[in-house]
C-alpha cells in the first residue's frame, strides 16, 4: 500500500483509459458520422419539399423547440391527453430510485431550480441510506457465496490457488449472469419490446449503476405495465446491484492478493540475496543491518516490522499470507 | 460503570450478532421504501407542473403555427418534420447544446479521441452521463467488456489511494477535533461539530470551488455548475449538464486544448472520488479503534453476563463487507 503501488496502478489505469479512447473512437465514430450525413440529407430533402411553404427560420424554430422539449424528457410522438407525464407519482418514485442508487438514467431530470436543489439534499441523505441497505443485502449474499466457496474447494483442488479463486469467481459470475441478467433480459424483451442484445445491454448498464439512459424500462405509454412487473424490477435492481458489487469486490480482492503474492516472491529473493552476504554484514556493524531491514520493511509498507526478522530467513506471518490460505 | 454505559455496550454487542442483522435488513428495507415514497411525492410536486407547462407550450406553438399557415401546409407535413426531429433525438442529437450546428450541416465528430477518452472515464467510474452512448452492437459489447475489467480496476485504484492517504485524513480530522475542543469540551458537541466542519470543508473543496471553474469554462450559471459537480461526484450522472457539451466554446475548438481539458476533467473525477474514498477509509478505521477499545474494556471489567461474541466490525455505510471498497 505504498506510493509505488499506487503509482503503478495509476499508470495502468491511464493506459486503460487511453485504450478505451482508441477503442470507442474506432468503433463508434464512423457510425456517428454516417448518421450525421444521413441527417444532413434528410434536412436537404425536407427543405426541398417545404421551401415554398416554410422559411428556413421557421423550420429552425420548430426544430429547436422540439429538440429542447425532447431534451427535457417529453416523449413527443406518443403524446396525447392520457399519456403519463414524466413526473406522476409512479415516475417520480422511479426517479427517486435512480437518484439514491446513483444509476441516474437522465431520461428524467429535474428542470426547475428548486427541484435540483432538493435533488442534491435528497441524494446526500439517500445515497448513504441506500448504501446501508445494499451493505446489508451484500452481507447476506456474501455469506451464501462463502458457503458455496467452501463447497467448491471441497471438490476441486489445484496447485494454483489464485487460478482456483478465479475459477470460483467465474462460476459465481455465470450463475449470477443467468439470474440477474439473462432471465430479466428475456422478460424485458417481451415486456418492453427490445431485442435480446438491447435488453442484455440495459441490464448490465443498469446494475453497474452506469445508467446511460438510452434504454429505460417503463417508458412506453402504449404498454400497460402490471404492478407486479414494476415491483419485480425494483427488487431486481437492488439485489442485482448488491450481487454485482460482490463480484467486483471479489475480483479486486483477487487482483490485490495476487499483487501481494508477487511482492512476497520478490521479498523472498531479496532475503536470499541478504543471506549470501550476511557474513560480510556482521562485520560492518549494526547500522548497515538496519538499512537492509529497512529496505525489507519497505516491502511490507510498514516501518514497524523491522524487529521481526528471523535469522534463518523464515517467512513471518503477514496480512498478505492470509489471502493464500486457500 | 453506569447503567447507561452497560446498556449502550450491550446494544453494541447485540448489533453484531447474526440474528439482529436480519432484522436490521428488514428495517432498512422499510425505511428505504418510505424514503423513496417521500422522494416521489416531493419530485412530483416540484416538477410536474413545469413539465406540463413545457408540454402546453409546444402544443400551443405548433397549434398557432399551423393556424397561421393552414392554407399552405397540411398537418401531415408538420408530422413529417416532427418525426425527423424525433429520429434525430433517438440518435442523441438533442444533447447538443447548440442545434444550429446541425441545421447548418456542420458535422463535428462526437466520438473523437478526447471525447472517447472522457467517455471511457465515465464508464469505469460508473457515472455514465448518457450524452454519448454506444449505438453500434460492437460498441455496446465492447462497452460491457470494458466496464467488467475497468470498474474493478478503478475500485482497486481508489482503495489503494484511500489506504495511502488514510493517515493524513485521520490527521486532518484530529486537527479539526482539537481546534473544536478549544471552544467547548462536551463530547457530543465535539463529535457533531467535527462531522459538520469536516463535511463543509470537504463540500467546498470538492464541489463549490470546482463549480466556480466550470461556470467560467462552460459559461454556465453557478447554480448549474454546482448541480453538475454534485451529480457527477456522486456518480449519479444524469447527463442533462455535461462539461464539454458545447462545441462552440473556444477551449474546444483546438484539438490540443480539447485534450487538455478532457484530461483535466477526468482528473477532477478521479481526485474527487479518491478524496471520498480517503474519507471513508479514515472514518472506518476510526470505528475499528472504537470497537477494539470496547472489547478491551469488556475484558478488563470482567463482564461475564455476556457470552463471548466476536465483535464484527459494523460495515461503514456504502462499504462492501470485508473490504474497503466504497460502493
Amino acid at each position: 500500500m505504498n506510493g509505488k503501488t499506487v503509482g503503478i496502478i495509476s499508470f495502468i489505469f491511464i493506459i486503460y483509459l487511453l485504450l478505451g479512447a482508441v477503442l470507442f473512437h474506432f468503433i463508434e465514430s464512423p457510425n456517428e458520422l454516417a448518421k450525421m450525413e444521413e441527417a444532413k440529407e434528410m434536412r436537404v430533402e425536407l427543405m426541398a419539399n417545404l421551401t415554398d411553404m416554410l422559411t428556413d427560420d421557421q423550420i429552425e424554430t420548430i426544430v429547436t423547440n422540439l429538440l429542447k422539449i425532447t431534451a427535457a424528457g417529453v416523449n413527443f410522438l406518443n403524446m396525447n391527453e392520457t399519456s403519463p407525464t414524466n413526473w406522476d407519482i409512479n415516475s417520480a418514485f422511479f426517479f427517486s430510485g435512480t437518484v439514491v442508487t446513483t444509476i441516474g438514467f437522465g431520461n428524467n431530470a429535474p428542470s426547475t431550480q428548486m427541484g435540483r436543489n432538493f435533488c442534491i439534499i435528497y441524494a446526500l441523505i439517500g445515497i448513504p441510506l441506500c448504501g446501508f441497505l445494499l451493505t446489508g443485502i451484500g452481507e447476506k449474499l456474501g455469506i451464501l457465496a462463502k458457503k458455496l466457496e467452501a463447497m467448491f474447494y471441497d471438490r476441486v483442488t489445484c496447485g494454483y490457488p489464485t487460478l482456483l479463486r478465479l475459477t470460483y469467481i467465474s462460476i459465481l459470475l455465470v450463475i449470477g449472469a443467468i439470474f440477474f441478467i439473462t432471465i430479466p433480459s428475456i422478460i424485458f424483451m417481451h415486456v418492453e419490446g427490445w431485442k435480446i442484445s438491447e435488453s442484455w445491454y440495459f441490464c448490465f448498464i443498469t446494475l453497474t449503476t452506469i445508467g446511460f439512459g438510452d434504454y429505460v424500462i417503463g417508458q412506453r405509454s402504449d404498454k400497460g405495465y402490471t404492478e407486479f412487473y414494476k415491483w419485480a424490477c425494483y427488487v431486481w435492481i437492488i439485489v442485482g446491484m448488491s450481487f454485482l458489487a460482490l463480484i467486483i469486490s471479489l475480483l479486486s480482492d483477487l487482483m490485490t492478493d495476487y499483487a501481494g503474492k508477487l511482492r512476497e516472491e520478490q521479498k523472498q529473493r531479496l532475503k536470499q540475496l541478504k543471506n549470501l552476504t550476511g557474513k560480510q554484514l556482521t562485520r560492518l556493524g549494526s547500522s548497515d543491518k538496519k538499512g537492509i531491514k529497512g529496505v525489507e520493511a519497505g516491502y511490507h509498507g510498514d516501518e514497524d516490522r523491522v524487529e521481526e526478522e528471523d535469522r534463518d530467513g523464515n517467512v513471518e506471518e503477514t496480512p498478505l499470507d492470509a489471502g493464500e490460505k486457500f | 460503570m453506569s447503567l447507561f454505559r452497560k446498556a449502550a455496550r450491550l446494544s453494541e454487542l447485540r448489533k453484531s450478532s447474526p440474528n439482529y442483522s436480519a432484522m436490521k435488513v428488514c428495517i432498512l428495507t422499510v425505511t428505504f421504501f418510505l424514503y423513496l415514497l417521500l422522494g416521489s411525492v416531493m419530485f412530483h410536486h416540484l416538477e410536474s407542473k413545469h413539465q406540463e407547462q413545457d408540454f402546453r407550450f409546444v402544443i400551443d406553438r405548433l397549434g398557432s403555427f399551423y393556424e397561421k399557415h393552414r392554407h399552405c401546409i397540411d398537418p401531415a407535413e408538420i408530422s413529417q418534420i416532427v418525426e425527423v426531429v424525433l429520429l434525430a433525438c433517438k440518435d442523441g442529437f438533442h444533447h447538443l447544446d447548440n442545434t444550429t450546428d446541425i441545421l447548418n450541416g456542420n458535422i463535428t465528430d462526437r466520438w473523437d479521441l478526447p471525447s472517447s477518452f472522457f467517455f471511457s472515464a465515465t464508464v469505469v467510474t460508473t457515472i455514465g452521463y448518457g450524452r454519448l452512448s454506444p449505438q453500434t452492437r460492437q460498441g455496446r459489447n465492447a462497452c460491457i467488456l470494458y466496464a467488467l475489467l475497468g470498474i474493478p480496476l478503478t475500485a482497486i485504484l481508489l482503495k489503494e489511494v484511500g489506504h495511502m492517504f488514510k493517515d493524513k485524513g485521520i490527521l486532518i480530522l484530529t486537527k479539526i477535533r482539537q481546534s473544536l475542543m478549544k471552544i467547548h469540551k462536551s463530547k457530543t458537541f465535539i463529535t457533531i461539530a467535527t462531522a459538520v466542519v469536516g463535511f463543509l470543508v470537504l463540500y467546498c473543496i470538492l464541489i463549490c470551488l470546482p463549480a466556480l471553474v466550470f461556470s467560467y469554462t462552460e459559461g454556465w450559471s453557478y447554480q448549474d455548475a454546482h448541480y453538475f459537480c454534485f451529480i457527477t461526484l456522486t456518480t449519479i450522472g444524469f447527463g442533462d449538464h455535461v462539461v464539454g457539451g458545447n462545441n462552440d466554446r473556444v477551449i474546444y475548438q483546438n484539438q490540443w486544448s480539447k485534450w487538455a481539458f478532457k484530461i483535466l476533467i477526468t482528473l477532477y473525477l478521479l481526485c474527487g472520488l479518491s478524496i471520498l474514498a480517503i474519507v471513508f477509509n479514515a472514518l472506518s478505521s476510526g470505528s475499528e479503534n472504537k470497537f477494539a477499545e470496547l472489547y478491551k474494556k469488556r475484558k478488563q471489567s470482567g463482564n461475564e453476563d455476556v457470552s463471548v461474541i466476536e465483535i464484527k466490525e459494523d460495515p461503514k455505510p456504502g462499504m462492501i463487507p470485508g473490504t474497503d471498497i466504497n460502493l
